[in-house]
């Protein structure tokens, strides 16, 4: 008797229970169509851009449902999109890079089929044209870029002023200014020797020399081993070392002494980050408030061969297996926006990829460049995979203090690709 | 004393029947089934997964191909695995040898006598339960351009020999070697004592009466008895030496230019950061085989002779 009345219990809870997760189900599958998932990378100081992208794009949109989870800073989020797309639980929309280049690149999960093909949406061949194919795949769009990305140096010309110096316009004045900074008690970069982004960006800053042997070696030409504009590159930081352009101990050194200690305690003059940083720096660190922080480069031999790296690196991609695709196609339409792209920039700092109209005030020594197109796309965006670019990385570190002499460090490069 | 602990033959089986099963039986062998289950899932799987992996040309994401012996081949072509190789034997075996004679000195020196020996042992162990990788930042700060090295240098008067350490490319790798050495003594100096403590006193006694000296007593009595304990420390520390890893990728990151790379940070790099999970496999395996022919050498070097003249 006690056993029937508890089979009946079971059957009267399996039936109530089964009845409210149909209620449940159909109330979900009602939202389901306007609830999108996205995954960003979380900001080193202040708030993510990525952040500000979806709270604009709620304001706009408040019929959406957005689940927006910041999974970590760049490395953190690499691995994790990687891995969650492999186990199929990735989101609907996320941030890649560009190009083929690292981990969560466009060209490598478009390759493995993970990502959607982003036609009929104002991603499609965003871009222009010299610069969309990082974000292309087989011909297809897969990406639309966040943002452009001008310069790779930041400098305080308040603290130059006081020294009584200028921007340079040449190699030669560089050189003979970082001698002038160092006989003023600083020098004229904090380098982060000791980290490997900063061993990239001094190589985006100095790598103009280096860009039509780049192109030529994407199209099978030539051998970086034969290249004299990458011989000339590593000269060049050769050059910058032997003239004290940098702290001692730069090889070792990390961001905290490079950016916090010298460039924020005014030791320097000028530090390899995101050009987009200028804006951040002038606007939100207190040592810095006031002084004139804007985006620099490295000049040319002369004034006339001077170009100043741009690029485009990261972007929005949607998950090939989403099943919110009106949604996803809405938040693209409007992250391809000028109110998307600005909800972008004017956290990051950096420039709409469709640049119109004056450049903010941290941008002035770039305008020129600009206006006149003596742009270069930053070399190492170019290669064919990461190891290569980890050689140049390390060859600018080994030629500066003669681990490695420069033949060796291109054939190195050469046996990488 | 042993003697009054053997059962005789007729009367261990009358204790077994005398006592009930049910008391002395305290576990049934598929009690261990689910710790089989975790370590054949986590250990012998995963490497089964990698070494079918180490036969293609997979990048950690999409499909692969199979390219037979092609990632094998290419480690003997890859001069940055090779000269990884140098690092990893020179940091493997001078940590091994360092590491172990001087823990076996401070054991032998704080086995007995000192007063003051239990708050040394406690000091001389600390090291090892620190974070290796916070252990590795403070000593990149020490031998950093402005650290405490330099200062001092500076201080005796021996400027000329000031340098960026971590940045040289002959010397860093010295540096890794002395972080590893001063954080590992402690460990091999608690093995010797635990070994010492079974040299019976009397003993040594008895050899210094018979007029054996220090080193006698030491080589003829001592190290005999330790050889399980030398067996053990000599083992790890081999095993450690040649699995070296953070204390490269937090001072050096493997340069400048290759000169600290060893073969875990290769591993590293090229499967996770390079994105050849095929080709870092490759290399992974013979690292496994060579780490398990030296251990298994080292094994064979330091075994219990003590049954040879029996």
């Amino acid at each position: 008797m006690i056993k029937k009345r508890g089979g009946r219990l079971v059957a009267a809870a399996a039936a109530t229970a089964l009845a409210a997760s149909s209620v449940i189900a159909l109330g979900g599958a009602a939202n389901a169509a306007n609830t999108i998932t996205i995954w960003g990378v979380t900001a080193q100081q202040g708030k993510s851009a990525w952040t500000n992208v979806v709270d604009e794009f709620k304001k706009k949109y408040p019929q959406y449902t957005v689940d927006y989870k910041e999974v970590g800073l760049s490395g953190t989020y690499q691995q994790t999109i990687v891995t969650a797309l492999q186990a199929g639980n990735a989101p609907d929309l996320f941030k890649v890079a560009g190009g083929a280049g690292e981990v969560d690149s466009l060209q490598k999960l478009a390759k493995a089929k993970y990502l959607l093909d982003l036609a009929g949406t104002s991603a499609n061949n965003f871009a222009a044209p010299l610069e969309r194919s990082n974000f292309q795949y087989a011909g297809k769009t897969y990406g639309l870029p966040v943002d452009k990305n001008v310069g790779v140096v930041v400098a305080n010309l308040t603290l130059m002023q006081e020294d009584g110096l200028t921007w340079p316009k040449t190699f030669g004045e560089l050189l003979t200014q970082c001698k002038t900074a160092v006989a003023k008690g600083r020098t004229f970069f904090g380098f982060a020797g000791g980290a490997v982004p900063n061993q990239n960006l001094i190589n985006a800053a100095t790598g103009g020399v280096a860009y039509a042997d780049t192109l030529k070696k994407v199209a099978g030409k030539l051998d970086f081993a034969n290249s004299v504009g990458w011989r000339t590159n590593f000269e060049n930081q050769i050059a910058m070392n032997n003239a004290g352009c940098f702290q001692k101990g730069f090889e070792a050194g990390g961001f905290g002494d490079a950016i916090d200690a010298r460039f924020f305690g005014k030791k320097s003059y000028a530090v390899f980050v995101p050009g987009g940083t200028s804006f951040v720096f002038r606007n939100f660190v207190p040592p810095l408030k006031g002084q004139d922080i804007v985006t620099a480069y490295i000049p040319g031999k002369t004034a006339a061969d001077t170009r100043i790296p741009v690029s485009l690196d990261y972007a929005w991609a949607a998950n090939a297996k989403t099943k919110n695709l009106a949604a996803v196609k809405v938040f693209m339409n409007f992250a391809a926006s000028v109110a998307g792209q600005k909800a972008y920039t004017d956290t990051s700092g950096s420039l709409p990829v469709k640049t119109t109209g004056t450049l903010p005030d941290n941008y002035k020594l770039m305008t020129p460049f600009l206006k006149a197109g003596k742009t270069y796309a930053i070399p190492y965006t170019l290669f064919s995979n990461p190891q290569v670019t980890a050689r140049m990385a390390a060859g600018t570190i080994g030629t500066m203090t003669g681990a490695a002499g420069i033949s060796k460090v291109l054939k190195s490069m050469d046996s990488a690709w | 004393m042993s003697q009054t602990m053997q059962a005789s033959p007729g009367r261990k089986s009358g204790a077994r029947s005398a006592v009930p099963k049910k008391l002395v039986k305290h576990g049934y062998w598929w009690w261990s089934l689910p710790a089989l289950a975790a370590i054949l899932a986590i250990h012998y799987i995963a490497t089964g997964v990698g070494f079918m992996y180490s036969f293609t040309d997979y990048e950690g994401i999409g499909e692969f191909n199979w390219v037979g012996f092609d990632n094998y081949a290419k480690i003997l072509d890859d001069t940055e695995v090779t000269s990884s190789i140098g690092n990893t034997f020179f940091v493997a075996i001078f940590s091994f040898v360092l590491t172990n004679v001087i823990g076996l000195l401070l054991a032998l020196a704080l086995n007995r006598g000192l007063k003051s020996r239990y708050i040394l042992r406690t000091l001389l162990f600390l090291p090892v339960i620190l974070s290796t990788i916070a252990v590795s930042y403070i000593f990149r700060f020490i031998f950093y351009i402005e650290g405490p090295i330099n200062s001092f240098l500076v201080a005796i008067g021996l400027q000329d020999l000031q340098r960026t350490w971590l940045a040289d490319d002959k010397w860093s790798i010295w540096v890794i070697l002395i972080v590893v050495v001063w954080q590992n003594i402690g460990f091999a100096m608690v093995i010797y004592l635990a070994g010492l403590a079974t040299v019976p006193q009397e003993l040594e006694e008895a050899a210094a009466i018979d007029g054996a000296g220090v080193w006698r007593r030491f080589t003829s009595v001592t190290v005999p008895m330790i050889q399980p304990a030398i067996a053990v420390s000599t083992t790890l520390s081999i095993i450690q030496g040649m699995k070296i890893f953070d204390q490269v990728i937090a001072m050096t990151g493997g340069g400048p230019f290759g000169a600290t790379e060893t073969l875990s940070t290769q591993i590293y790099h090229k499967t996770f950061e390079y994105m050849q999970y095929g080709y870092g496999s490759s290399i992974s395996m013979v690292f496994t085989v060579v780490i398990l022919i030296m251990a298994l050498i080292q094994s064979w070097l330091t075994r219990d002779r003590s049954g040879v003249n029996k």
